[in-house]
């Protein structure tokens, strides 16, 4: 009873989304879905042609390293290497993107269906897809730092 | 008015929360943007007559008429559409925040009209980068 009143409270004093924010909104979601979209299936692909392309990579180094039968155990590990990279990148962007569609989704419903717990749902997925981003920024810029610092020790050595 | 804001979508102190999250890491994300902008354009200017004579290499026929006019003003065009991405993504950010603090819903909705002027400004380039690959294909 006591939280129904609060909620009543927060209506009349605080915040809603009105006629203007329900626009706004509306059109952010139906954006942020068609780009969650193009995502999924731009990873798709990229997907795909990894692991299809995997055999034709190893052939050709294969190929190169035919007369150099030390390297090329080694350029076939490389190869496995480099694709097994590429797709956990392309897992980390796949869950930035289903974040991304969550929120659209759910805001879409919320709007129409005046459901309150959806929003909240769906802000809390636009919440999680900002951190996640904001995460991988910092250990990109972490590494940034670290090369840098490399390259900069490696110089002074020299 | 009243009436209706009964009935509204009500931005509680769950939705409250989570968009001052939103607002925090999306500061952070367009502050990074802008500084990784500056510093692209830094080494752009500092290397210009290098990145030119590199590229008159690769692509014959690079090093005459106004080459460094057209690298340049491709240049800026990317630098502007980055800069206005994450000008939105700041002013949405900041609105936002605002606008939950003082609890102003005239802030409050500019701060969404910027969030989707982001999603929309990301959803047209997302458009030209495919029409721009189907063109390459065929």
């Amino acid at each position: 009873m006591e939280e129904q009143s609060q909620i009543q409270d927060t209506g009349l004093f605080g915040l809603s989304i009105d006629t203007t924010g329900r626009a706004h909104l509306t059109e952010a979601a139906r954006w942020a879905r068609f780009l969650a979209i193009v995502g999924f299936i731009f990873i798709a692909l990229v997907a795909v042609s990894l692991i299809a392309g995997g055999s034709f990579f190893a052939s050709m180094f294969g190929r190169v390293n035919q007369y150099n039968e030390v390297g090329s155990g080694l350029a076939t590990g490389m190869t496995i290497a480099l694709i097994v990279y590429y797709l956990c990148i392309a897992l980390l962007v796949f869950f930035a993107y289903l974040f991304l569609y969550r929120f659209a989704v759910n805001m879409k419903l919320a709007l129409q269906g005046n459901s309150q717990e959806l929003l909240n749902r769906s802000f809390q997925n636009l919440k999680i897809l900002y951190r996640y981003w904001g995460i991988l920024t910092i250990i990109g810029l972490v590494f940034f730092a670290l090369f840098v610092v490399i390259i900069l020790l490696g110089r002074a050595s020299m | 008015m009243d009436d209706q804001s009964i009935l509204e979508l009500q931005v509680d102190q769950t939705a409250s929360k989570n968009l001052s999250e939103v607002s925090r890491w999306a500061k952070f994300l367009s502050i990074t943007g802008f500084v990784f902008m500056g510093c692209m354009l830094i080494v752009f200017i500092a290397m210009r007559s290098q990145i030119a004579s590199t590229l008159s290499q690769v692509i014959p026929g690079f090093a005459d008429v106004n080459s460094l006019g057209v690298l340049v003003a491709f240049f800026i065009i990317i630098a502007g559409i980055v800069f206005l991405l994450m000008y939105f993504l700041f002013r949405g950010s900041i609105l936002i925040k605002k606008g939950i603090e003082t609890k102003s819903q005239d802030m409050f909705n500019n701060g969404l009209a910027s969030l989707k002027a982001y999603f929309m400004m990301y959803g047209i380039l997302a458009i030209i980068a495919l029409i721009s690959n189907f063109v390459s294909i065929f």
